[in-house]
Parts: structure tokens; C-alpha cells; sequence
């Protein structure tokens, strides 16, 4: 952000830098004061400050206001503030026209142009060309490169020898070579190499020549010093790491390579390499030859140059000097200017330039390619050439052999199959075909279909993609081998350019594949499964499959429980699986073939009354069932089919028994079991089992094949007695009778028996839980179930018995009621007969006494309790209150009520209603027996309640309201007693 | 014109147009392979300018490409082989490797040779000129 405008202004020197206006800076205002005379209007504020330089409040700000264009410290230059005062009088002086004009109409304006050229910056002329640079720059094998030249070598690196000869020199050289034969010349080069090494020589030795010149190394010293240092060079690279100049390197170079003419890429080539080159002897030889005269040249100058370079050097600042005196000193040049910190080269700066290098690298590719298709273009026309001269070639000898009649070198005129290219690998894995004739008709074959499938596909999704491409085509024909091994391709609409990458696939193909990946990984499941399940044996059986053993149907007769039949529908599955899926017994059978009675237990409705009459035959079921009963006649020739469980049942039903249902079906069967037994299936002759053991023992057991020997048992009485009459002890090894026992203990658990033919042999086992006779497949589900039923039956007793007892308490308290209720009665009668007694003492005593003498007289008569006390509440109440006009209705409500009780008992079960019923029946008279045989003592003690009642519920209230209550509140509970029931 | 001179001039024609027939399987020899050089090239030309090339354009090397996770890659299709599938002879033979017949293809199956084919058997109808050629003649003019 912008500095602080104090801060800008301490900074001293620093130069005004146009800054962006900002809340943050406060803005100078400049009064009219402040500013210098604005008489010229076209001119900027800042040349206005310029041109007031002389004035004395515009000066300091001057120099920051204009902009030179050069260092700071450079803006005192003698020249450019020549230029910068001859610019300010120049705006003067056209200020001064501005005035001058209206009075001296411009003549002074040409003098003004005349003054201008005086002052200006001198500059170097860079505007002449030196004409004889091809003297000295004559190296006309350089060839300009394309691109820029990257050069990282020094001047010093490149020019060779760093001595140049001057003008005593050449004086020298040429009063040296004066007198000399051609070889014994030394050329300039030669002179040159031997001053300069004298020169480095010196300076590493006598550094400090300049101090006493005249104790300069005499040639002895320095050659040996020379040539010590050449030969030490072989061994090492030495030196200490002292600056070796370039020429050493390259004859030290030479000298390791063994490679002569030792000339570098920098290294000058010479005009005309024909010319031979003079040769430059090496230093040694050179010292030998020349090295002393010269050496005293050299020495002569060295001295007159007081001890410093004869060759003219460069002087650089001396680090080592202070500041001062490196200023002071006008001869040293590119000085140190401010220091400044080097530019750091940042990423953005590298990847431009990588991005550079990639560009050239990627055109230069880009060349090399287009060379080699240029190349391409011209073998081309070589070949086409080449094939238009054949072609001329062969017309010609073809005119040639018809005039002349030659036969044979057919082969050459015509081209001829193409002999199994062998076609290069691609990257695609396609590549392997080859194009001979039996491949191509592959292709071919490969392609129509192909095509005809594409066809296919495109009339089937209307799509039109792959139509028209023919790279898209191509690159599918080649994908069509991958295609054929791969497994599933992706199932995916693409744009037309995307294509080619993949295969066109139907959709029944995909949806085969599919298929087939879902039944290998069912398999493949089931495998890991069985693998999983190695070693176990399963021994449930499937429930969906009842057991059904065939070969024991025969056995059926045999079977010693057979009321359970048609109640257990796992044995009638497995004594009657076989008559009951479509098999017609004999007996049907005839009675169809007949067609002549009715079907047994088959009715129809009579159209006229409505009554039930066995249907007559149908004509055409015989030849329904025609098929069938030739078949069955041949195949099942099973005797046991006539005792069938379906024939059984419809034979029952023909004969109206349905004893089977309560007696049992098995009965039934056995009656017929007997008498039809014409074939049996064998048993199997024997079976084998696999199974294996502890320890991994495997046993093979067997079954069948082997009987238990039916040993005679001759249980010999008298015969085998032994030892005449001794006691008549029989000895254990001769009893038969014993040996028996034995060898049947040798098969008891041995013995091939079935489980039927061993249940028939022992009925009753010890196992509690193994029922008798069933398989054992099953035995445990029986059992179960047998728990289940068992425990059923006693829930189900015991529920009977809860239900006895409630029933009978209900009725006791039914009893109860009815007791109360004719007690109520009674005492209402009392009470009646009290009251009346009070209040119709007088008027009606006589014919009350009368009456009800004749009412209980009835009563006894008739010996209908219930309708008297009735007739007689009645009769009061039709008498005398209107009050007790309800009365009448509450007995028969009572009688209801205790009918009541065994209807609501009926629901429960009907047994318990009979006796409910007759206990009620029974109670009543006894009831109203007591009632009426003692009505006497036992009204004071109604009366007494009925008082009590009365003071409960309130005095003012009528008697017959209290007894309604009663009522009420006695028959609630009863029928909560039915209800909890 | 002699028969005798004829004869020579046709064992000299025949000389040079066993020479011909052989440079020009040289020549396509060398055609061939330095097409698939191209092609190879070119490929490699393409695989290794990430940044885009002379076919493509220039235009990623302007753009800073900061995120270099998701770099592009650029797709190249048939059109964009313009140094190797800029030859016809070789669009040709690129096509039966990829194994692809075209429409004229057949052609392409015959070679000029100086040796007689199906191992020095005369051909069937060898004093004819085979119709096959002749086909192959006109299809060429």
C-alpha cells in the first residue's frame, strides 16, 4: 500500500513516484502562492516546477519533479545539465517570443534555432563501418545457426593466447628472424606463446616484481621453473588449484588424450585447412630454440614497464584498498555500482523457460518429421519412377518378344501375388493376423457378419453411428477377435467419435453371458458349499418329502397299530402314497366300466322336490377314464391296491360305514390285506452303507444278504437230557435251548431287519421316546408331536374340568338367588299382609284372611309354587297400590333370569347345560317347597331386613321400589358369573 | 533388324527390367520402412507432448498449469497423423494391419518380383497374358 506521506518524504533522495490517490494519504493543497506564475496555460504543472528551477521555493522539489531519465547520481553530468539549462531557455525564450512576437513578428525566432545544436549529449558514432574488418576477421567457415547461440565461454577462453605482440615486438621478431633459415623462424604465434608464458610465469613467481624490477628471475631460473612445470604436469592435475591459462589445459589436455591437433569448438579454424597450417612447435622446443634472446627482449621491456605487464591490463577495483581511494583513482574502470540484490529466479521464471525448451524441443520433433516425410515424398516418386520405367521396360520387351517369338520370362511382365508378408506386431494386440488369402477370407467372412450384425443393431436402437466411419469400422473389425475372449463389454451408448474403441454387442449375447455368469456363480457357490460341508452327513429329512418307503408297502398287514391312520397324515402318507395318486381300484373300475349304477356316494338334486337321489351314471365317463384303466391294469399289478386307503374310502361311503372314522382305518384294511396278497415287491436284496468313523476309519456296513440262521428250535424235553437221571441238570454246552439264546445274542444288534420287521418282533421297546413301528426318520418329529398332543389332551382336560367347576358354582349361586327371591317374596307378603292388617283392619280383614286362604290353598293344590305367589302379589296389587303394579313382572323376570344361566352355560359347552338345566329344575320346587311349607317363622326375619332396607335406601320410599333395587342388585353378579365364565 | 540383334536387344531389355524390378522392391522396401518409421515416430512425437504439438496447437504452453493432477490427455485420432498417414501407400498398408480390407484391396496382393512364382511352376496359361494383370493394368491407367 502507499506509504505515509512523512515516510516519502524522508526517504530524502528517493524520487516521487506517482501514487494512487487514497483515503489513507493526505492531499497537498497548493495555494495560488504556492505555484509559480501560470501564465503559459499549455504547459504541465512539473514543467512549470522545471521551469522555475531558479527560484528559490520551487528548487528543491525541482530535481524530484523532473524526470531525467538517468541514475540519480548521475544527474549532475556536465552534459546533461548542459542539455536540461539549454531546454529551460529554450521555453524561456519561447515565452519570451510568445511577448516578443506581437512586437517583433518572429524575427528573433531564427535566432533562437540557431542556438539549439550547441549543447548535447555526446555519444559514441556508431554510424561508420570499419572496411577492413574482412582483413582481420576472416573466418568464413562460421556458419550462422538457426537458433540463438548459447555460449558460456570467456573472451580470455577463446582468443588463445593472451600476449599480443606490439610494435617492438614486431620490430624484434622481424631483427630476430633477419638472418635465420626458414625453420629456424620463429612466427609471431610462436612468439606470442613464449612471451605469455614468461608473463604468467613471472606473475606466479615474482608478484611483486613492480617493487624492484632489476631483481628480476634470470632465464635459468624461469625456463627451469617452465619446464619443471610442463613435465610435472604428467603426473596429477596439480597445480594447487592455480589458474592454469587456456592454452596449458589444451596441451595438458593433448598430452593425456594422446589426440594432437588438439582444437576445441572456440578454437579458430583456419580459411583453407588445404594450406598446411605452420606448425606451432611445443613450449619446450620453443624455449630451446628461442627462449634466451627472447627472454632478454622480454626482460628489457619488463624493466622499462617497471615490473608491471608489457601487454597493457585492464585496472580493476582493489578489493583490499578502502573506498576512497578506489574513487580517487580515475584509472580503474567498471566500478562497483550500488549494490544491488540479485533478482531471484522464481518458479514462474523456470517453468517459462522449461515451457520454452519443450516448445523447441516439440518443434524441432515436429522438423525431423517433416524432413522424414519429405524424404518419404521423394522415395516415392523414386519408386513411382522406378515403376513407370518397368512399365516402359516391359511394353518394350513385350513388342520385342512378339517380333522375335520368344517364350518364357513371363514372370517379369506381370506382378504376381504378393508371398505372406509378414506383417510386424502392432501395439494392438490385433496384430498377429496375417493377410494371407485364407485369413483375408476370415476377415472377409469376419466383416460381413460384422456388418450384418451392425445392420441388425442399427435397425434395432435406430441408430446410425456406425454407419459412415470407416476408421470407426476398421477399429471395430480389429477389436472383434478381443471381443470374442473377452468376457462382458460395457453396455454403453456412445457418440459417434467414441465409437471405434469398443465392440458392438446384441443384446441377446449380453443377456446369454449374463445367464451364464449367473449360473457359474451359483455352481461355483454350491461347490464352496460342498466343500464347506465335507465330512458332515446330513440326516434331516426334507420336510417337503414325507417318507415314503416302497418296498415296506407290502408290510402294511403287518403293522401292529393301525387306528392311527387316518388321523396321521405321515402315515397315510406312507401306507397309501401309491392308491392315493390316481389309482382306481378294481372295484371302481368296474363300476365305471359298467357305467350302469350310480357312482357310490355321488347325488344329484331332483329338479322336481328337491330331493336328494343317487346320480345316475354318466355315459361318458367310462371313456374319460377309459385310458387310464387300461393302464392301470397293466402297470399296477400290486395286489395290495384293492385294500387301497381311497377304495377303502369309497367303498365306506358306497356302504354308509364310517366306522373308520372313529374305529380306526386300519381294521378295516387288514380284513382285505389278507385276501389280496397276489404279488409283493421284493425287498432289495442288500444294501450298503459308507460311513466313516471315529479316527477317520471308514466302515461299510451292510444290510440284507445275510439272515439270521432260523435255527430249528428243538427245545428238546426229555432227549437232551444228559447224564441219565441225574437230577436231570442239563449241562450249559449241550442245551440247545442255551446255544440258541447265544447265537441270537450274537445278532442282537446285529440283524438285517427292517424297522418293521424288528417292530414286529419286539412291539414294546425301552426307549421311552422311540414309538413303536415308525421309522425312525421320523420318530422324533413323532415324539414331539406325540408330547404336543399329549400335553394338549390335558390342557385341554384340565380347561374341561375349570370349566365344571365354574359351571357349578354358577349354579350354586343361581340356587342361592332363586332362594333369595322367594324369600323376598315371602317377606313382601309378610310385610303386605301386615300393613294391610294395620290398614284394613276394619274394612276387609274377613275376605283378606279368606282369600289368602284360598290362594295357599290353591298353591298346594295345584302344586305350581311360583304362579300362585304370583297371582296372589298380583291380586294385591291390582287391589290396593298402584305401587305394586310392578310386582307381577319381577317373577317372571326372575325365572328368566335363572333360564338365563344355562343359556349363557351353553356356550360354554353344551354337556354342562343339561344338568345346569336340571339342577335348576330341581332346585326351584325344593325352593318354593320350603317357602310354602313354612311361610311363618320365617317372615319376621324378612320383615326385620326389609326395615333395614328401607332405613338404607330412605324411609319415604315405597317398599315396592326397595325390592326392585334388591333385584337388580342381586341379578348383577349373576351375570358376571356367566360372563367371567 | 535381325533376329539376331532383336534378341540381344531384348536380353538387354530384359537385364534392365530385372534391374528396375528389383530397385523398385528396394525402393518400397525402404518406402515401407521408412513409413512405419513415421508412423513410430509420429506417435512418439505425440506421446511425449503433454503440453500439445505441432498438430495440436501450442496453446497449453501459454497456460499456467498450476494443478497438474488432472492433466488431460490429449486424443488422437486417425486425422491427426498427418506426417504418416498423409501417404496413401502407407494408409494402405496401415489398413491390412489392422486388418482391414479395402475396397481395392485386392491389388494391393501383387508385386512385381523377378522371381516366378509358386516355385518356378510356370503359371497356368502362362503364354497369356493372365486376365488378372490386365485388370490390374487398367485399374492403374
Amino acid at each position: 500500500m502507499a506509504l505515509p506521506s512523512t515516510k516519502s518524504q524522508q526517504a530524502g533522495g528517493a524520487r516521487f513516484r506517482q501514487r494512487k490517490i487514497s483515503v489513507k494519504q493526505p492531499l497537498i493543497i497548493y495555494k495560488q502562492k504556492d505555484l509559480p506564475d501560470l501564465s503559459s496555460n499549455d504547459l504541465e504543472p512539473s514543467q512549470i516546477h522545471h521551469l522555475n528551477s531558479s527560484g528559490n521555493a520551487a528548487q528543491q522539489r525541482d530535481v524530484h519533479a523532473m524526470e531525467t531519465g538517468v541514475d540519480k547520481n548521475e544527474e549532475d553530468e556536465v552534459h546533461l545539465q548542459q542539455v536540461i539549462n539549454a531546454a529551460q531557455r529554450a521555453l524561456r525564450g519561447s515565452e519570451e517570443k510568445k511577448k516578443s512576437e506581437i512586437n517583433e513578428e518572429g524575427a528573433a525566432g531564427s535566432r533562437e534555432e540557431e542556438k539549439k545544436p550547441d549543447v548535447y549529449i555526446p555519444t559514441p558514432d556508431a554510424s561508420r563501418i570499419w572496411p577492413e574488418a574482412s582483413k582481420y576477421y576472416n573466418d568464413f567457415t562460421f556458419v550462422a545457426p538457426e537458433t540463438y547461440i548459447k555460449f558460456s565461454a570467456t573472451v580470455e577462453d577463446t582468443v588463445g593466447v593472451e600476449y599480443n605482440m606490439d610494435e617492438e615486438d614486431e620490430e624484434f621478431l622481424n631483427n630476430f628472424n633477419k638472418d635465420k633459415s626458414s625453420t629456424k623462424v620463429c612466427s609471431e604465434v610462436e612468439f606470442e606463446i613464449i612471451c605469455d608464458k614468461l608473463e604468467k610465469t613471472i606473475e606466479e613467481r615474482q608478484p611483486f616484481l613492480s617493487m624492484d624490477p632489476s631483481n628480476i628471475l634470470t632465464y635459468k631460473e624461469l625456463s627451469g621453473f617452465i619446464i619443471g612445470e610442463l613435465t610435472s604436469t604428467n603426473n596429477g592435475y596439480g597445480n594447487g588449484g592455480k589458474y592454469i591459462s587456456t592454452t596449458a589445459l589444451k596441451d595438458k589436455l593433448s598430452k593425456e588424450l594422446n589426440y594432437k591437433p588438439f582444437v576445441t569448438l572456440f578454437d579458430k579454424r583456419t580459411e583453407n585447412e588445404d594450406k598446411p597450417q605452420p606448425k606451432i612447435r611445443t613450449i619446450t622446443k620453443l624455449f630451446d630454440l628461442f627462449g634466451e634472446s627472447i627472454y632478454t627482449h622480454w626482460k628489457e621491456r619488463k624493466i622499462s614497464r617497471h615490473g608491471k605487464h608489457i601487454h597493457p591490463s585492464l585496472k580493476f577495483e582493489d578489493p583490499n584498498a578502502n573506498e576512497k581511494e578506489n574513487d580517487a583513482d580515475p584509472y580503474i574502470c567498471f566500478r562497483r555500482r550500488e549494490f544491488r540484490q540479485a533478482r531471484k529466479t522464481r518458479r514462474a521464471d523456470t517453468l517459462g523457460a522449461e515451457r520454452i525448451r519443450l516448445l523447441q524441443k516439440s518443434i524441432h520433433r515436429a522438423q525431423e518429421l517433416i524432413e522424414s516425410v519429405c524424404q518419404r515424398e521423394i522415395l516415392r516418386l523414386d519408386a513411382l519412377d522406378a515403376e513407370h520405367e518397368i512399365f516402359k521396360l516391359r511394353s518394350e520387351g513385350k513388342s520385342l518378344k512378339r517380333t522375335i517369338g520368344i517364350k518364357g520370362d513371363d514372370y517379369l511382365y506381370y506382378s504376381h501375388k504378393r508371398k505372406k508378408p509378414v506383417v510386424k506386431i502392432e501395439e494392438e494386440p490385433v496384430g498377429t493376423e496375417t493377410s494371407t488369402p485364407a485369413s483375408k477370407k476370415q476377415k472377409k467372412n469376419k466383416e460381413q457378419a460384422n456388418r450384418d450384425r451392425k445392420d441388425v443393431e442399427d435397425a434395432a436402437t435406430a441408430t446410425s453411428v456406425v454407419e459412415g466411419i470407416p476408421s470407426a469400422a476398421a477399429a471395430a473389425a480389429a477389436l472383434q477377435q478381443e471381443a470374442a475372449t473377452s468376457s462382458t463389454q460395457p453396455y454403453v451408448k456412445l457418440p459417434a467419435s467414441k465409437i471405434p474403441d469398443m465392440d458392438l454387442v446384441t443384446v441377446s449375447l449380453v443377456l446369454k453371458e449374463k445367464n451364464e455368469t449367473i449360473k457359474r456363480a451359483v455352481l461355483e457357490k454350491l461347490r464352496k458349499r460342498k466343500e464347506q460341508d465335507r465330512h458332515f452327513i446330513n440326516l434331516t429329512d426334507d420336510p417337503y418329502e414325507p417318507y415314503f418307503n416302497i418296498t415296506t408297502n407290502d408290510h402294511s398287514d403287518k403293522v401292529l397299530e393301525l387306528n392311527h391312520i387316518p388321523y396321521s397324515s405321515i402315515t397315510s402318507s406312507f401306507y397309501h402314497e401309491i392308491n392315493n395318486s390316481n389309482y382306481i381300484s378294481e372295484e371302481l373300475k368296474k363300476l365305471l366300466e359298467e357305467n350302469k349304477k350310480a357312482l357310490p356316494g355321488v347325488k344329484t338334486f331332483r329338479g322336481s322336490n328337491g330331493e336328494l337321489i343317487p346320480s345316475k351314471p354318466f355315459p361318458h365317463i367310462s371313456s374319460l377314464t377309459k385310458d387310464y384303466n387300461g393302464e392301470s391294469g397293466s402297470d399296477l399289478t400290486n395286489g395290495s391296491s384293492d385294500n387301497g386307503y381311497i377304495a377303502q374310502l369309497l367303498s365306506n361311503i358306497e356302504s354308509n360305514n364310517f366306522n373308520a372314522y372313529n374305529n380306526g382305518y386300519g381294521s378295516q384294511v387288514q380284513h382285505r390285506a389278507d385276501e389280496s396278497q397276489e404279488s409283493k415287491l421284493s425287498e432289495p436284496i442288500f444294501s450298503m452303507r459308507k460311513r466313516v468313523g471315529r479316527g477317520g476309519r471308514l466302515f461299510i456296513d451292510r444290510r440284507g444278504l445275510f439272515k439270521k440262521p432260523v435255527a430249528p428250535l428243538i427245545e428238546s424235553s426229555p432227549s437232551v437230557t444228559v447224564g441219565g437221571g441225574l437230577g436231570g441238570v442239563v449241562n450249559v454246552y449241550d442245551s440247545e435251548a442255551d446255544a440258541q439264546k447265544r447265537l441270537d445274542s450274537r445278532w442282537r444288534f446285529d440283524d438285517d431287519l427292517t424297522e418293521y420287521e424288528r417292530g414286529i418282533q419286539e412291539p414294546f421297546s425301552l426307549d421311552p421316546s422311540k414309538l413303536n413301528c415308525i421309522s425312525e426318520d421320523t420318530q422324533s418329529i413323532r415324539f414331539g408331536s406325540m408330547l404336543l398332543s399329549k400335553s394338549y389332551d390335558l390342557f385341554r382336560e384340565s380347561v374341561h374340568q375349570r370349566q365344571q367347576v365354574l359351571i357349578q358354582q354358577a349354579r350354586a349361586r343361581a340356587l342361592q338367588q332363586q332362594q333369595l327371591l322367594q324369600k323376598q317374596q315371602q317377606a313382601a307378603q309378610a310385610a303386605q299382609n301386615a300393613q294391610q292388617a294395620l290398614q284394613l283392619q276394619q274394612q276387609q280383614q274377613q275376605a283378606q284372611k279368606l282369600q289368602q286362604q284360598q290362594q295357599q290353598n290353591l298353591s298346594r293344590q295345584s302344586g305350581l309354587p311360583i304362579p300362585s305367589s304370583a297371582s296372589s302379589s298380583h291380586s294385591q296389587s291390582q287391589t290396593h297400590t298402584p305401587s305394586h303394579s310392578h310386582s307381577p313382572v319381577t317373577i317372571p323376570n326372575s325365572r328368566q333370569l335363572s333360564q338365563q344361566l344355562p343359556h349363557g352355560q351353553d356356550k360354554m359347552g353344551t354337556s354342562a347345560s343339561s344338568p345346569g338345566s336340571m339342577g335348576n329344575s330341581t332346585a326351584r320346587p325344593s325352593a318354593q317347597q320350603r317357602t310354602n311349607s313354612n311361610p311363618n317363622p320365617n317372615t319376621n326375619i324378612v320383615q326385620a331386613n326389609l326395615q333395614q332396607q328401607q332405613q338404607r335406601t330412605g324411609a319415604h320410599s315405597p317398599p315396592g321400589t326397595s325390592q326392585q333395587k334388591y333385584k337388580q342388585s342381586n341379578s348383577t353378579p349373576m351375570y358376571n358369573n356367566s360372563s367371567s365364565k | 533388324m535381325s533376329k539376331s540383334d532383336s534378341t540381344e536387344q531384348y536380353d538387354a531389355v530384359k537385364a534392365k527390367l530385372t534391374q528396375q524390378i528389383l530397385r523398385k522392391q528396394e525402393l518400397d522396401a525402404k518406402l515401407s520402412k521408412l513409413e512405419d518409421k513415421i508412423y513410430e515416430k509420429e506417435n512418439e512425437y505425440f506421446a511425449e507432448s503433454a503440453h500439445g504439438n505441432i498438430v495440436k496447437g501450442f496453446d497449453n504452453f501459454t497456460k499456467a498449469n498450476t494443478g497438474g493432477s488432472h492433466k488431460k490427455r490429449i486424443a488422437y485420432t486417425d486425422d491427426d497423423h498427418i506426417f504418416s498417414l498423409s501417404s496413401a501407400s502407407f494408409v494402405k498398408s496401415f489398413a491390412r494391419k489392422q486388418g482391414l480390407t479395402g475396397k481395392n484391396d485386392e491389388l494391393d496382393e501383387y508385386e512385381d518380383s523377378v522371381e516366378p512364382t509358386n516355385g518356378g511352376v510356370v503359371p497356368p496359361g502362362a503364354n497369356t497374358t493372365p486376365s488378372r494383370k490386365r485388370k490390374g493394368r487398367t485399374m492403374d491407367e
